[in-house]
Parts: structure tokens; sequence; C-alpha cells
């Protein structure tokens, strides 16, 4: 290798990304070579410094805008999916109804699936402790990655219920209490008592936001014990406008 | 700790409609993509609204993740194509005499008197005369520790020419750098 060669591998040769055989040749040459020596202390040092260069800091709020840019997407993407043809409707009903049929002839078939299933759930049971550990102890963004997390947990227990229920109505953060109503949502038919805490909670939150995205996963999943509970909401003088006005919207067109 | 899911595990969950994926990524890589955005352009105010660009083009373009790239590369392929356009509007991409404000730092005289704070305002001031080519390389190379191979894919670039064109930026930078604390 020539001067030339051996400098434009100076900077992989100080960072020590260099294969085997190439390094070897570098360090070679850099003993004989008085110019090139030089050059990789100057270049050694430089790069050094470079690397100590501060990350700037990120502006104050900035992270909050994008949840709540976050959020905004969710609500309009909710709305799109809203106008949903009848048909479509009754085609899914059919489609579940033979799912579950086939399922269940399944399941009679395979009895040693049951036994995996429960080893498996075993496992994620001990999976979810550390999960609920970590919604307790976390804030913010971390927690919103908790919620997540936990969503997709195969074992629907009390304990992850009572954690998720309580981050919901409690958390301070507007958008780790919105992760926690859609973790829950996509739970609700796990477990029957999800939706009984999903109603209760629209008497509890007042962030527009919250109020409509719990009457939209309601409704959204057929729940009918809710309409009470969406009308008192709808008929009371401080619920904001655009809540009011998008649960009439979405009671009709249920 | 929680059961860390992959950047391209959460990828395929946002291209899957959950929005909140989208969250837990841009927690993970903000700083670094704000990061690139001010040493790129040196407008921290202009930088935040890239950033927050970057993102939800990430959201927009979830349905065309494919499972085979990395994350980090493809953000930054985006982040890329959102400065080019950033500099392409303020017709600053190709043209070196006429730099963008400086308005990253704090000119407080107590801070400048640091001194080491003040080297790094003289390197952060010989980066941006660099010409933008060189200074991208510099950046990804050394603040976004990319691999050569990394960058010729990032710039559609070949693995050589960057090994050498990187060589030639440091080099740059160096002169540029040794000229302004020798003023």
């Amino acid at each position: 290798m020539d001067c030339e060669a051996i400098k434009i591998n100076l900077p992989e040769y100080i960072d020590r990304k260099l294969d085997e055989k190439t390094r070897e040749k570098v360090e070679k040459h850099l003993k004989s070579c008085e110019s090139c020596r030089a050059l990789h202390e100057e270049m050694s040092s430089f790069l050094s410094f470079m690397d100590s260069l501060p990350s700037p800091e990120v502006p104050e709020g900035m992270k909050e805008e994008f949840t709540e840019r976050l959020a905004d997407l969710d609500i309009q993407e909710k709305k799109k999916v809203r106008v949903i043809p009848m048909w479509t409707k009754i085609a899914a009903m059919l489609v579940l109804a033979f799912g579950t049929y086939w399922m269940g002839y399944k399941t009679g078939e395979h009895k040693s699936e049951i036994v995996q299933n429960q080893l498996a759930s075993e496992v994620s049971a001990q999976k979810q402790q550390v999960l609920l550990a970590s919604l307790r102890d976390y804030t913010g963004p971390q927690k919103i990655e908790a919620v997540y997390n936990v969503s997709n947990t195969p074992n629907v227990n009390n304990d992850l219920i009572d954690a998720l229920v309580y981050t919901m109505n409690s958390d301070k953060n507007t958008n780790v209490r919105l992760a926690a109503i859609t973790a829950l949502s996509g739970m609700m038919e796990k477990n029957n008592r999800i939706k009984q805490e999903l109603i209760k909670s629209l008497a509890v939150q007042e962030n527009p936001l919250l109020q409509i995205s719990l009457i939209q996963v309601l409704t959204e999943k057929g729940v009918k014990e809710a309409k009470p509970q969406i009308e008192s909401i709808t008929n009371n003088e401080k619920t904001d406008e655009s809540v009011k006005a998008f649960a009439k919207d979405i009671m009709k067109a249920i | 700790m929680t059961e860390r899911l992959s950047d391209e595990q959460l990828m395929k969950q946002l291209a899957e409609g959950k929005n909140q994926a989208a969250a837990v990524l841009y927690d993970r890589y903000h700083k670094n993509v704000y990061g690139y955005f001010v040493r790129m352009t040196r407008d921290g105010e202009a930088s935040r609204d890239l950033t927050q660009n970057v993102f939800m083009k990430v959201i927009r373009y979830s349905q065309s993740w494919k499972e085979d790239r990395v994350f980090a590369h493809w953000l930054f392929r985006i982040a890329r194509n959102i400065m080019v356009d950033y500099f392409r509007g303020a017709r600053k991409f190709y043209d070196l005499n006429d730099e963008p404000e400086i308005s990253v730092r704090d000119n407080d005289e107590s801070v400048r008197a640091m001194e080491a704070s003040e080297s790094f305002d003289f390197l952060l001031e010989a980066m941006s005369k660099l010409p933008p080519g060189y200074r991208e390389l510099i950046e990804l190379s050394r603040f976004q520790g990319f691999s050569y191979k990394e960058i010729a894919e990032t710039i559609e670039s070949n693995e050589n020419a960057v090994k050498v064109k990187t060589f030639r930026a440091i080099q740059k930078l160096k002169e540029i750098y040794t000229q302004i604390i020798m003023e």
C-alpha cells in the first residue's frame, strides 16, 4: 500500500474498524513512514476532539408536541373508520361465527394443545409481572412503552386490568391515559370486567380527547350498557361541545 | 425493566395501524435526528420542525415498510430527504457563501468564556463552512456512527467513494478549524 491508500484507511484504523489484514498493513507502514505517522497522530487527536462534541439540547415541549400530533392522528383515523356499511358488518359476523365453530372443532380434536397453552400462559404471567412493575415505576414515554407492551401479552388477569385501569383513570399524562384506553379496549373480549371499567371511566375523564376515545371505543364494540353514560355526558352542561357533537353523531350512526 | 421490542418490530406494529408504536420510536431517536439537523443546518428552530416532520413521515410511510430493513438507516434516509428539501427551499444547499444563521448555541459572554465550549463553537463554525456533502459524511460517520457501507446505502453511493470522501471531509474540517482558531 502506498501513502495515499494508507491515509484513507486512517479514520477506520483509529476507530478499530479495519479488517485484520488491512490493519496489519497500516500498522507496518506507520512504523516505517514518518509523514503518515504524524498524520495519524494529528487525525487521532482531532477525531477524539470531534467525538467529544456534546449533543445539542432538545427544545422543551418538543416531545409533548409530537405526542399531541399522534393523538390527533388517532382521532382522525378513528373518524375515518366510523362509516362502515352494514353489509360488511354482517359479513364480519358470519366470518366470526364460522371461526368460533371451527376453533371449537379443532380444540376438541387436539387436547395436547390445551396443555401447551397452559404452559405458555404460565410463562407469560411471569413476563407480565415485570411489565406491571414498569407501569408503576416509570414516567411519560417509558410508561407508554410499558402500556404498549402490556397490551401485547396474551394472559389477561385481574392484576393486569387493575394496573391499566389505574393508569387510565389516574395518570397525570394524557397520552399515557390514552395508551391505557387503547390497550384495554383491545382486550375487551378477553375479560368481561374491562367493559364495565371503560364505562365507569366515562364518568371520570374530563379531557375531551379521552372522552371521545372512550365513546368511540365503546360504541365501536357495540357495548349497549354504555348508552346511558354516553347520554349523561352529552346532556352535561360542562361537557366540551366537540365531545357532545361527536357523541350525538356516533349514536345516530349506530 | 420492560421487554424491549426492537425498532423493526415496532415498525411492523406501526404498519398494522398501532400508532402508539411511533411514540416509542420517537423516544428512542428524536434526539439523534434533532442533533443531525442542528449540526447540518445550525438552525435550532428549523431543526425542531424538521425533526417532527421526519417522525410524521415515518408514520405515513410505515405502510411501505419492508421487514428486512434496518430502521435507523431508513429513518436517516427520510431525514436526509427532508433536509435536502429544506435546503432547496432555502436555496442554500449548494451555496457555500450564504450559510444559515447560527442560532444553536447561547451567545452569553460567560458561556463563551469557557474554553471547552468555545472550541466546540469553533468546531461547529468549521462544520458550517464545510461543503454540505462533506458535512453530511462527517455527520453520518462520526455523530451517527454509520459504517461506510451504511453511508453508501443511505446516500446512494459506493463504499470506496464514501471512504475517500470521508477522509477528505475530515482533512478539510481540520483545516478550516485550524484557520478559525488561528484568526
